[in-house]
C-alpha cells in the first residue's frame, strides 16, 4: 500500500529537474506539487494517532491543494471535505469529486479580499457539527518537511543553488526548499514571489485577480526572515510568462510557474555565474480556457504590451504597486521591515 | 586488502615462515572521524526504513592497527565467541574485540575448534574517534585469514562486506576501515555492517589539518556513548546530505564535500537526543571561515576534528599556517595533517 501510494505521487509529480535557458537557469517541475505537503500531512498524523481510519479531513483551499489532498486522501480511504471559492472551476471540482471528496463553495467571488476568512468560517462551523480534523496547510509544520525530497532531487540534478525563485502561498514550499538548501549552501539567496494585494508581505489585502500564490491570511508557515528579495507581480505579467513559458520551452504550465520563470530568467541573465533555480508548482489543466484562450484573455484586457518586462525597484512594500515590484526584504522580520519608514523615492 | 609482512628490522611484528606455527600478520589503517553520520530513510522494497549509517574519513597512510595471528592446532577445544571461552589467547588481554573477532573468523572458516593465540598492536589513541578498536579487528580478521591460508596451504580471500560482517559482530558497530576508500565511496550501516548506498568515485582528495579537541579529558569511551537522536527534520536533511555528497563525487569538489562535513558536524552538535558537543564549536566555525577551510569534519564519537583544505589553493602553506596556530590558541593539540582518500 505505502509503496502503491509513493508511486502514485511520483506519477503525480515525478520531480523533474528541467534544464532552462540560459544554462544557469533550471527549474524543479512539480506539475501537481501540493501532492507533498497533502501527504507529508497525512501520514504523519496516521503515524502520530491524530488521524485515524475513521477520520474526516476538512482543508480550505482554492485548488491545488484540494486536489493534492484528494489523491493522497483517496489512496488511505480517508473521508475528505474541501471549502473552496469559485477558483474551483467545474472541472477541478469534478476531479476532486469523482475521487471521492466533497467540496464546499462559500459565496465569494475568487478575488474577493477576504476569501480565505469566509473558508476558513466555512470550515470552523463544519468541524464544530462533526468533529472533522483540520490538516492546516497553512501552519503544519510537516508542511515544511515535504520539500526535503525535492530539495534533495533539485541539489542531486542540479548541484549548488545559488538562487531560489519560488511563488510564496502558504510558505511551504518556498520556506521548506529554502531550508534544506540552506542546510548545505547558508548563502544562497531566497527570492519570493507574491502579488498585489496579498498580505504575506506587508501589503493590505485587496482583490487578487492573480490566484495560486498569495494570501489574504498570513500563514505560520511562513517564515519572513527566510528571504532576500520579494517581487510582486500582476496577474497579466504572470499570464504573458506563462504563455512565454510554453513558447520558449515548450513547457505548458500554469501562471503560477509562470511568475516564478519570469522572476527566475531575470536573474539568471544577469548574475550569469549564479545557479539559478525556479519553482514550477502547476501544470495548465486549469488555464486552457482562460490564460490559454486568446479570446479570453483579450476580453479580460489581459495583453501582452501591458506587462510589465522589467522590475520596479520599490523602497517599502507599500509602494508596489501594479505591474512588477522587487524590493529588498534582506532576510528581516515583517515587523522589521513594516517599522521601516517609506522613504520618498 | 592489505596484507603488508612486515620484517623484524623495523620494529614492528614479525610474519613467520614455513615450518612454525600457521601464523598471519597483518594491518588496517585508521580513520579521522566521517566525512557524515546520522540517520537517514532509505527505502527498501515497500517500506522505508531509518537506517543509522556514516561516510568514513580514511587515514590510509597511517598507521593503524597491526595484528599477529597464530593457530595452535595443538590445542583443540570446543570454543565459543564469548569473552575467556573463544580459545583466543590475546595480547593485550583487555583487546576483547579482538578476541571476539578471531574466534569469529576461524567459525566462519569452519575451525569452530582451533585456538590461536593473537597480538595486536594499535598505533592511534583509543578513544579519539579514529578507529582505534576497528582497525584492531579489521586488522585481526585479516591476520587470521592469513594464519587459515598458511595453515592450509592456499589462498583465502577475505572479501570486505565479509570483515565487516565479523567485525559488526564482534564490536556491535564498526567504521567502514575495511573498504577500499581510493575507488569508491560508500555509506555504511555501522550497525549492520552493511554498505548501504556506493558512489561512483571515491571522495575528492582533501587535505586535513587534524587536531585533538578532547585529550584533556582523556577521550571517549564509546561503547558506553549514549546514540544520538534526531530529529525528523534532521533526517529529512540527512537525506540531502546525499544528494550533496553525491555531486561532491560527481565533481569531485573538496568545496561541496566540506559543506557535507560542516553540516554532518553541526547536527552531531545539535541532534534531538545525546548530542556530542566539541568544545568551543562556534569558534572552530569561524577558524574555517577566516582560513577559507572548505568544512570540518568531527568525529560523531571521538574527540577528534579537522578542518579540510583544498590540496590545489595557490595559498594552502600559509591558510594553514594560520589555521594551525588559531587552533592551538583554542588551546587544542594539532594530531596531523594528511591527505584524504589517497
Amino acid at each position: 500500500m505505502v509503496h502503491t501510494l509513493s508511486d502514485t505521487i511520483d506519477a503525480h509529480a515525478p520531480l523533474k529537474i528541467v534544464s532552462l535557458r540560459p544554462e544557469n537557469l533550471a527549474a524543479i517541475d512539480f506539475r501537481i506539487m501540493k501532492v507533498f505537503p497533502a501527504f507529508n500531512i497525512i501520514e504523519s498524523g496516521l503515524r502520530d494517532g491524530t488521524i485515524g481510519p475513521k477520520t474526516t479531513i476538512v482543508e480550505t483551499s482554492s485548488g491545488t491543494m484540494a486536489l493534492g489532498l484528494a489523491i493522497v486522501c483517496m489512496q488511505f480511504s480517508l473521508k475528505l471535505h474541501i471549502f473552496g471559492d469559485r477558483a474551483i472551476e467545474p472541472p477541478l471540482r469534478r476531479t476532486i469529486e469523482e475521487l471521492g471528496a466533497e467540496v464546499h463553495l462559500v459565496e465569494a467571488t475568487a478575488s474577493d479580499a477576504n476569501v480565505q476568512q469566509l473558508r476558513k468560517k466555512a470550515l470552523l462551523d463544519f468541524m464544530d457539527r462533526t468533529g472533522a480534523t483540520w490538516s492546516r496547510q497553512y501552519d503544519n509544520l510537516g508542511n515544511h518537511l515535504s520539500y526535503a525530497r525535492p530539495a534533495e532531487q533539485a541539489i542531486r540534478h542540479f548541484g549548488k543553488i545559488d538562487i531560489l525563485v519560488a511563488t510564496v502561498g502558504s510558505g511551504g514550499s518556498s520556506c521548506g526548499l529554502a531550508h534544506y538548501c540552506r542546510a548545505f549552501f547558508p548563502e544562497m539567496k531566497l527570492i519570493g514571489i507574491d502579488t498585489f494585494g496579498s498580505v504575506l508581505f506587508g501589503q493590505p489585502a485587496g482583490r487578487r485577480d492573480l490566484r495560486g500564490l498569495g494570501n489574504s491570511i498570513l500563514p505560520g508557515n511562513l517564515f519572513h526572515e527566510a528571504f532576500d528579495e520579494i517581487h510582486w507581480l500582476g496577474a497579466n505579467e504572470a499570464y504573458q510568462s506563462a504563455q512565454r513559458l510554453h513558447r520558449e520551452t515548450s513547457l505548458r504550465r500554469g501562471p503560477t510557474s509562470g511568475a516564478a520563470y519570469l522572476v527566475a530568467k531575470w536573474y539568471a541573465e544577469r548574475f550569469t555565474k549564479s545557479k539559478v533555480l525556479a519553482v514550477f508548482p502547476d501544470d495548465s489543466n486549469r488555464y486552457e480556457h482562460n490564460v490559454y484562450d486568446p479570446t479570453w484573455m483579450s476580453a479580460n484586457g489581459y495583453q501582452a504590451a501591458l506587462a510589465a518586462a522589467e522590475p520596479v525597484l520599490v523602497h517599502h512594500p507599500l509602494y508596489a504597486d501594479s505591474g512588477w515590484c522587487r524590493f529588498n526584504w534582506s532576510r528581516r522580520s515583517l515587523t522589521e521591515v513594516m517599522g521601516d519608514q517609506p522613504s520618498p523615492n | 586488502m592489505e596484507m603488508l609482512t612486515r620484517t623484524p628490522g623495523d620494529g614492528k611484528i614479525a610474519s613467520s615462515h614455513s615450518l612454525a606455527k600457521p601464523c598471519g600478520v597483518a594491518t588496517c589503517h585508521p580513520h579521522f572521524g566521517e566525512l557524515l553520520q546520522g540517520a537517514f530513510a532509505l527505502e527498501k522494497g515497500a517500506d522505508r526504513r531509518t537506517v543509522r549509517a556514516l561516510v568514513s574519513v580514511h587515514m590510509p597512510h597511517a598507521d593503524g592497527s597491526e595484528a599477529r595471528a597464530t593457530l595452535e592446532p595443538s590445542r583443540i577445544g570446543k570454543f565459543v565467541p564469548q569473552v575467556g571461552r573463544t580459545g583466543i589467547q590475546v595480547i593485550p588481554s583487555h583487546f576483547y574485540k579482538c578476541e571476539l573477532a578471531a574466534r569469529l573468523t576461524l567459525d566462519a572458516f569452519e575451525m569452530g575448534n582451533m585456538a590461536a593465540t593473537l597480538e595486536v598492536r594499535t598505533f592511534v589513541p583509543e578513544g579519539a574517534g579514529m578507529g582505534s578498536s576497528t582497525s584492531g579487528v579489521v586488522a585481526t580478521i585479516r591476520a587470521i585469514a592469513k594464519s587459515v591460508a598458511a595453515y592450509r596451504g592456499s589462498r583465502v580471500l577475505m572479501a570486505p562486506h565479509l570483515q565487516a560482517k565479523l567485525a559488526v559482530a564482534a564490536e556491535h558497530a564498526c567504521d567502514s576501515l575495511m573498504f577500499d576508500c581510493t575507488s569508491s565511496t560508500i555509506l555504511f550501516a555501522h550497525r549492520m555492517g552493511k554498505v548501504v548506498q556506493l558512489f561512483n568515485g571515491p571522495l575528492p582528495q582533501m587535505y586535513i589539518l587534524g587536531f585533538d579537541t578532547g585529550a584533556a579529558q582523556g577521550g571517549i569511551g564509546t561503547d558506553r556513548l549514549p546514540r544520538a537522536r534526531y530529529s525528523r527534520d534532521q533526517i529529512a536533511a540527512f537525506g540531502c546530505a546525499l544528494a550533496v555528497l553525491e555531486r561532491a563525487i560527481a565533481e569531485q569538489s573538496v568545496a561541496l564535500a566540506g559543506r557535507v562535513a560542516t553540516f554532518s558536524a553541526i547536527q552531531s552538535e545539535t541532534a534531538l537526543q545525546n548530542p556530542l558537543k566539541k568544545p568551543k564549536f562556534d569558534e572552530l566555525l569561524r577558524i574555517k571561515e577566516d582560513t577559507g577551510s572548505a568544512g570540518i569534519v568531527v568525529a560523531h564519537s571521538g574527540t577528534v576534528a579537522g578542518l579540510i583544505f583544498d590540496p590545489h589553493l595557490a595559498d594552502l602553506r600559509s591558510r594553514l599556517d594560520e589555521a594551525k596556530s588559531a587552533i592551538g590558541r583554542l588551546g587544542f593539540d594539532i594530531l596531523r595533517s594528511f591527505s584524504t582518500p589517497y
